[in-house]
Formats: C-alpha cells, structure tokens, sequence
C-alpha cells in the first residue's frame, strides 16, 4: 500500500463520492475513475481513426490491406 | 499461497487493434476493455507499433505527435527487438514479417491474439470468444 496526499476540499469529495457510490474504500473509486479515464482515451482515438476513414475516404479493409503490406516493408529493412 | 491470481499474458497483432478502433464494442474492442480493466495483459512488437504509425500517417495523413500520443495510450505493453530477436530462428510461421509476432509469444510463453491466416497454424494461437467467456 501507498500513500497518496490530496487537499482537504479533493479528500472531502472522495469520501463524499465513496458514501454515495457504495464502494467500500477511496481505492475502488480512484480505480473507477482510472478506468473511465483509459476508456475514453480509447474511445477517443476509435472516434478519431473512424472519422478520418470518412474523411479521406478510405475503406476499413483497404487499411488492412496496407496495413499487410506495412509489415512486410518493415520486415524487409529490419530483419 | 497468497491468493492474488496471474493475469494472463496476450500478444496481440495489428488486425485485432485495428479491428478494435473501428468497432470498440465488437469483440477485439472488448479485449481491449479488459486490459483496460487489468484482465488480461496485452504485448506487442516494436514493428506492429511502426506498422500501426506507418498506416495511420500515410493513410490518414495523422501528424506524428497525434500517433504517438495515441498509440502510447493504448494499454499495450510494446517490447523492441533486442528482447524477441533470439527467438526469430525458433518460429513457425512461413512469413518473415510474421516472425517477430511469434518469437514474442515464445519469449512470453502465451497466445497470439490475431486475425491473420497465416497463424492458424499454431498451436498458441489464442481464442477470442474463449477468452472473452473466461475473463468478461
């Protein structure tokens, strides 16, 4: 276990947040929130790939395909 | 005996995280989900990180900031060359360029997670939907 400093106001919406939520200690929440922020960081860049095949016009197979053909180029000079 | 569990160990290849970024809530974007959720640990080659950068800069015109950035978001462990190239001449599969994704799941003793046929015949080719019924 560590230790983790926070303000008094931040500490008091932890707690208020763990009492309302139901989760047993400020840890499970902290990990929720750690969670939710990965997620939309993921999402983000789902959204961001999906809009720019719209906006170039690409396909999602042709991405595939030039994907395949990435790899064998990189294979070529590294190995 | 502590109790605490091993989270499984995953390499997962360019097809599957491809695959994820277009539908999130699809299979591969649930795998994604449960490394987000620290379920399973996914790992990947130095060269499916610069296949993934390649296509996004030269497909999608993604300025190289952008890619790192959300590449290095991704809850990917990425490993270079130095750590798998020992194991290349130990691979199965026919394709030179499909060699690295092997040799680390030798290094790391676990499945590939892909959707590329020339794996298929492996013997450690990983099961989605087993894996999705036995972490979700």
């Amino acid at each position: 276990m560590k230790t983790i400093g926070v303000p008094e106001d931040l500490h008091k919406e932890l707690i208020k947040l763990k009492l309302e939520s139901g989760n047993r200690n400020v840890s499970e929440i902290i990990k929720r929130l750690v969670y939710e922020h990965k997620k939309r960081q993921f999402l983000e860049f789902s959204d961001l790939f999906k809009n720019s095949l719209i906006k170039k016009k690409k396909s999602f197979d042709k991405i595939l395909k030039q994907s395949r053909k990435t790899r064998e180029e990189i294979a070529d000079e590294w190995f | 005996m502590n109790g605490s569990k091993e989270i499984p160990r995953v390499v997962i290849d360019t097809n599957v995280i491809f695959m994820a970024l277009y539908n999130p809530i699809g299979k591969a974007g649930r795998i994604f989900d449960l490394a987000i959720r620290n379920k399973i640990n996914l790992f990947s080659t130095d060269t499916v990180k610069i296949e993934i950068a390649r296509v996004l800069k030269r497909e999608l015109r993604w300025e190289d900031d952008l890619i790192d950035k959300k590449i290095n978001e991704l809850p990917i462990t990425w490993i270079e060359k130095e750590i798998y190239s020992d194991f290349l001449e130990k691979t199965r599969v026919k394709h030179k360029a499909d060699k690295p994704l092997e040799a680390l799941s030798l290094v790391l003793s676990c499945e590939i997670l892909s959707a590329d046929e020339h794996f298929t015949a492996l013997k450690n080719m990983a099961d989605i939907d087993k894996l999705l019924r036995d972490f979700c």
